[in-house]
């Protein structure tokens, strides 16, 4: 057994479950820390014939092998896998860091129902007003900008360690607007080595696929355009949208250009991760807090609903 | 940049307030909507995609959630009231008229539309002459914008008939029909239905893209405890 993989008996016994995916169940592990991991870790057990296949050992490896200062850097922009869990001689799952709470909204869904939710950046993409409305946060065109720039920042430290993400979409990249507005990756499954394969087949999330059928970093250009389009021209159909012409009101001519190259079907006219990167660093944007107060959840015993006039929340009708 | 159409997926659920639905029954029945809402609010750029309708039927039927974004500021979630008998007759004519008016709106609203989906959620036999709701079936299944059906029972609701109207009943885009299990409390199977529509709408959603059926029901061992999936064949 090396470094990058662990005995399954080794992370003790372990906590809550916090989720479970298609791909299998992901646990609390509070017995274990290991000395290159700041924070708490979890445990992702795969499912019955959800192992991947091939490459974890060498996406690990990649990391424990990066100077300190990267590595850290690399902790906080992904939710990398940093050890091989194996039992029996075999891969039961991979330890992870734990996703900070700063990722989480604790808010009420329209029925009343307390929920924590990870602030995916789905929640970017819908109508501000509505995104208030359903207890998620509603950035500033700024808070917006901002996060652009720390995504591109993270998009350009992984290409400059020869790294492909693969599968960006709504639900893998998650974000915080607190102190500085950034976001994280949380779904490192697809997550490539240049000139290897994948870990998991890499696949386009419906509405991201790209233009070409391989993906390189040339289609992460292309993803990440995608991002910056829906983050900045969010409301009805930003979700699906690639006109390049919904964030026009909010860029400069210097960003629409980028966004255009971006989504150009020719793969070598999209700029770096960096270009853009300099591109929001120039931008210096004011940064204003905004926060929105939750109102209390309404009652749940009766059967019919209706729009609260005043707070524009679900309360059932006396 | 081409100009893509964005494409939309009609989500119709109809639900059975006949007198025997009174009760707990009712009481899950009209969870189903708000469970709904909270979904889509945790994924909300479904609202992109799914368009959402409520349709009641006792002995009428009638439109309670006209086709909407459930997630708009502007629309509100009716209470689900009993009414009498069990036409299913009544159901299929006023869900064949709502696809036929939504569909064209949709597409006059420059959207692709994708084949409606439909859950529908008995707990007993018609009470209607069977030569009226076969044809008004016929009539429903037999039109071009035809819906992918999935029949739901529980409690007295009979296996046989609404094994029959499972449609497309054959094919690869086959669909099913979901029973409550011998013994199970009607009302829980109400809402373990409830979570399976949800994770089809979900799923459906997620997955809408060029080619797909636009219809997706979830895998068999994961549905919830009470609740078996059936194909046509099943009953005969
Ligand atoms: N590192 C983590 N820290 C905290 N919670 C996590 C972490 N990883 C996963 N979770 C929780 O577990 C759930 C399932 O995990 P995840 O989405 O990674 O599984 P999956 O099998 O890849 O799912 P999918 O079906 O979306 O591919 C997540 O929604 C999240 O709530």
């Amino acid at each position: 057994m090396s470094t990058h993989t662990i005995g399954l008996s080794a992370l003790g016994p372990l906590g809550e479950q916090l989720g479970v995916g298609g791909q299998g169940r992901v646990f609390l592990a509070p017995a274990i820390t290991l000395d290159d991991v700041a924070g708490p870790l979890v445990y992702k057990q795969y499912k019955p014939g959800h192992v991947p296949p091939h490459g974890l050992s060498a996406v690990v490896s990649r990391r424990l092998r990066m100077d300190v200062a990267t590595r850290q850097r690399l902790d906080r922009l992904a939710v990398w896998p940093v050890r091989i869990v194996e039992q029996a001689g075999a891969v039961s799952g991979v330890l992870m860091p734990l996703i900070p709470g700063q990722f989480f909204e604790d808010r009420y869904l329209p029925s009343g129902r307390p929920t924590r939710s990870l602030r995916e950046v789905q929640h970017l993409f819908i109508d501000p007003d509505r995104a208030l409305r359903l207890g998620m946060p509603a950035p500033t065109t700024a808070q917006r900008l901002l996060v652009c720039r720390d995504f591109a920042a993270a998009l350009h430290l992984l290409h400059r360690n020869d790294l492909v993400i693969g599968d960006i979409n709504a639900k893998n990249a998650v974000f915080r607007l607190d102190a500085r507005p950034s976001v994280m990756i949380v779904d490192c499954d697809a997550i490539r080595i240049k000139g290897a394969a994948a870990v998991v087949k890499q696949l386009n999330a419906p509405d991201w696929e790209p233009p070409e059928d391989t993906l390189t970093q040339a289609t992460d250009l292309y993803k990440f355009g995608l991002f910056v389009l829906r983050c900045l021209g969010p409301g009805a159909m930003a979700s699906v949208s690639r006109d390049p012409a919904r964030a026009n009101a909010v860029l400069a001519p210097e960003g629409r250009t980028l966004l255009r190259a971006s989504l150009s079907h020719r793969p070598a006219d999209r700029p770096t991760a960096q270009d853009w990167g300099r591109f929001f660093d120039g931008l210096q944007p004011v940064v204003r807090r905004q926060s929105a107060p939750a109102p209390p959840p309404p009652a749940t015993s009766t059967p019919g609903w209706k729009r609260d006039p005043k707070t524009k929340r679900w309360v059932q009708a006396t | 940049m081409e100009s893509e159409k964005a494409k939309i997926l009609p989500f119709y659920v109809l639900i059975d307030v006949s007198a025997s639905m009174s009760g707990r029954k009712l009481d899950e029945a009209n969870q189903i909507m708000p469970q709904v809402v909270d979904a889509l609010a945790q994924a909300p750029i479904l609202a992109d995609k799914v368009r959402f309708c409520v349709i009641d039927f006792g002995s009428d039927a009638q439109v309670r959630l006209p086709l909407c974004d459930v997630l708009d500021e502007h629309s509100s979630l009716p209470p689900l009231t009993i009414r009498g008998a069990t036409s299913y007759a009544a159901a299929f004519r006023v869900l064949r008229s709502e696809i036929e008016i939504n569909v064209k709106q949709l597409k006059a609203d420059g959207y692709l539309v994708h084949r409606p989906a439909v859950f529908f959620i008995s707990d007993g036999e018609p009470t209607d002459p069977e030569h009226e709701w076969r044809t008004a079936f016929g009539e429903l299944t037999g039109f071009a914008t035809y819906p992918n059906f999935v029949p739901c029972g529980v409690d007295q609701a009979n296996p046989k008939v609404l094994a029959s109207l499972i449609h497309p009943a054959t094919g690869p885009k086959q669909m099913q029909m979901y029973l409550m299990e011998q013994g199970q409390n009607p009302a829980d199977a109400i809402a373990a239905i409830a979570e399976i529509l949800i994770s089809s709408m979900l799923a459906s959603g997620q997955s809408m893209a060029q080619g797909s059926s636009g219809m997706i029901l979830p895998a068999k061992q994961d549905l919830p405890a009470g609740i078996s999936a059936h194909s046509s064949d099943d009953f005969v």
